[in-house]
């Protein structure tokens, strides 16, 4: 097997084949105490993707981790707890809102403090870190607002799409991991498609969203402080997985979810490849012949 | 008179200090233009690629009547990497290998020299890479010592070692890209 092969298969096939198992053992063994089946979803997804993790970047060599890598890592195990208790806080949005306040600020400051002096001088390093954290925690709640609107398979298509192709966009900014662990992102996002068209009751849930973007989210803000990815970019990723927003507007809200879904899948697609095609070429002008 | 008595007694107390210390101990900075760290690694197990570092400073300090008093401390800047190509470099400093903007140097810290032969000492210290540290033991060999066009003493050091990437954290694109990396480092230094 080819490296470029390899690094698919255990980046992203197995993480997917790994939480389709998991989510359907979760799903049935949760159902029989009664409880929904999309309780374990989170833990279905963060044992997905730290598999990829563990076999793309290996797992992190201490704690608490010295790396921005390593971060990730134990964020992920974070987030799964974490969309649990999404999960059973479903019906108080406040308390969500306030808990992923908590967290997105606690992890931000935690893996970007390194910067601070280094990169970052004086009070400047405060303002990046709060300014990533309150764009990771906004940007994080409004998923979890489209989530509870649209609780079908949507919103985690539209994720799978923008991790891919954010994927593309880390791997020509120069992180091919960070590129990995969204394209594991992408993997175990995508297994909710054909799972949530399967069983229409909310298969992603609170919890689901909660492990997805809030994943994403903090390899965006690692993506900006530590390769660094331009802001723009991150911001035109971010704006693309909104797209589900356009159900909710008077034009589509009456029309077939079909219809609708692929107007929000379309306009992703233009959002992502607008950023992906100018990425691409300023890294192609100084690759010369480099292609890792 | 009394100013006199001053320096008098000033001139002797510092000739008791230097007196006091070890006569043979000499530090030199190290001359980063004639210094060279440079590194190879294989690739997709078939051929090596080299590259180096073009920044470096730091001290040597030798006592040849008493090698064990010798030392040595080097900070690499992570940032000067290079390749040969401005997209891998650009690829080694961000957080798949080097994250230079989170470790922005490499260090060594001697611990202990021991001297193996007139020209070969072997030296034992922490390597710093990445943030993790371990300790290494390599053979340094003395490859000259003479007078820079200023006029200043230069002395010249060689040595080659191999460390594992994956034990300094830097696990990215394994095994495709060799985890064994030979470092050659050759010093010059000046006082």
């Amino acid at each position: 097997m080819s490296f470029l092969a390899q690094q698919i298969f255990w980046g992203a096939v197995l993480p997917a084949v790994i939480t389709a198992a998991l989510l359907v053992l979760l799903w049935r063994a949760w159902r029989r105490e009664g409880v929904p089946s999309h309780g374990g979803t989170p833990i279905a997804l963060a044992l997905g993707y730290l598999f990829a993790h563990w076999r793309v970047v290996g797992v992190p060599m201490g704690f608490p981790p010295v790396d921005s890598n390593d971060w990730l890592f134990v964020t992920a195990a974070l987030l799964a707890i974490w969309g649990i208790i999404e999960h059973f806080l479903a019906s108080k949005p406040a308390q969500r809102d306030v808990g992923r306040l908590m967290l997105a600020a606690t992890m931000s400051y935690l893996a970007l403090r390194p910067l601070m002096g280094n990169v970052w001088q004086g009070a400047s390093g405060a303002l990046w870190i709060a300014s990533l954290a309150a764009g990771w925690w906004f940007w994080w709640s409004l998923q979890a607002r489209l989530a509870d609107a649209q609780p079908g398979f949507l919103l985690p298509l539209i994720l799978s799409m923008v991790a891919g192709g954010g994927g593309f966009i880390l791997l020509w900014s120069n992180s091919s991991s960070l590129s990995q662990m969204s394209g594991a992102v992408a993997a175990v996002a995508g297994v909710l498609v054909p799972l949530s068209l399967w069983r229409r009751n909310g298969v992603v849930g609170a919890g689901g969203v909660a492990f997805l973007a809030g994943m994403l989210g903090f390899i965006w803000i690692e993506a900006i402080a530590f390769v660094p990815v331009p802001v723009w970019r991150v911001a035109a990723m971010a704006l693309a997985s909104l797209s589900p927003l356009l159900m909710l507007t008077p034009p589509l809200r009456h029309r077939s979810v079909w219809i609708a879904a692929a107007l929000c899948v379309v306009v992703t697609a233009a959002v992502l490849i607008a950023v992906m095609v100018p990425t691409y070429r300023a890294y192609m002008a100084s690759a010369g012949a480099y292609g890792y | 008179m009394k100013t006199v008595m001053k320096a008098f007694v000033a001139s002797m107390l510092l000739w008791g200090i230097s007196a006091a210390m070890p006569a043979s101990a000499q530090t030199y900075q190290i001359d980063p233009v004639h210094s060279s760290l440079v590194f190879r690694v294989k690739h997709m197990d078939t051929a090596y690629v080299y590259g180096m570092f073009t920044s470096m400073k730091g001290t040597v300090v030798v006592d040849e009547a008493n090698p064990a008093r010798s030392s040595i401390n080097i900070e690499v800047d992570a940032n000067s990497v290079y390749t040969h190509n401005e997209q891998r470099d650009n690829h080694l400093r961000g957080p798949d290998f080097f994250n230079t903007r989170q470790f922005p140097t490499i260090t060594f810290k001697s611990t202990q020299v021991r001297r193996i032969n007139a020209n070969t000492v072997q030296v034992r210290g922490d390597l710093t890479i990445r943030g993790v540290t371990r300790p290494i033991t390599a053979s340094v060999t003395l490859t000259g010592k003479g007078k820079n066009p200023q006029g200043k003493d230069i002395i010249g050091f060689e040595t080659r070692f191999t460390i594992r990437r994956s034990e300094f954290g830097i696990r990215y694109g394994l095994p495709g890209l060799g985890n064994e990396v030979q470092v050659t480092l050759s010093i010059e230094a000046a006082r």
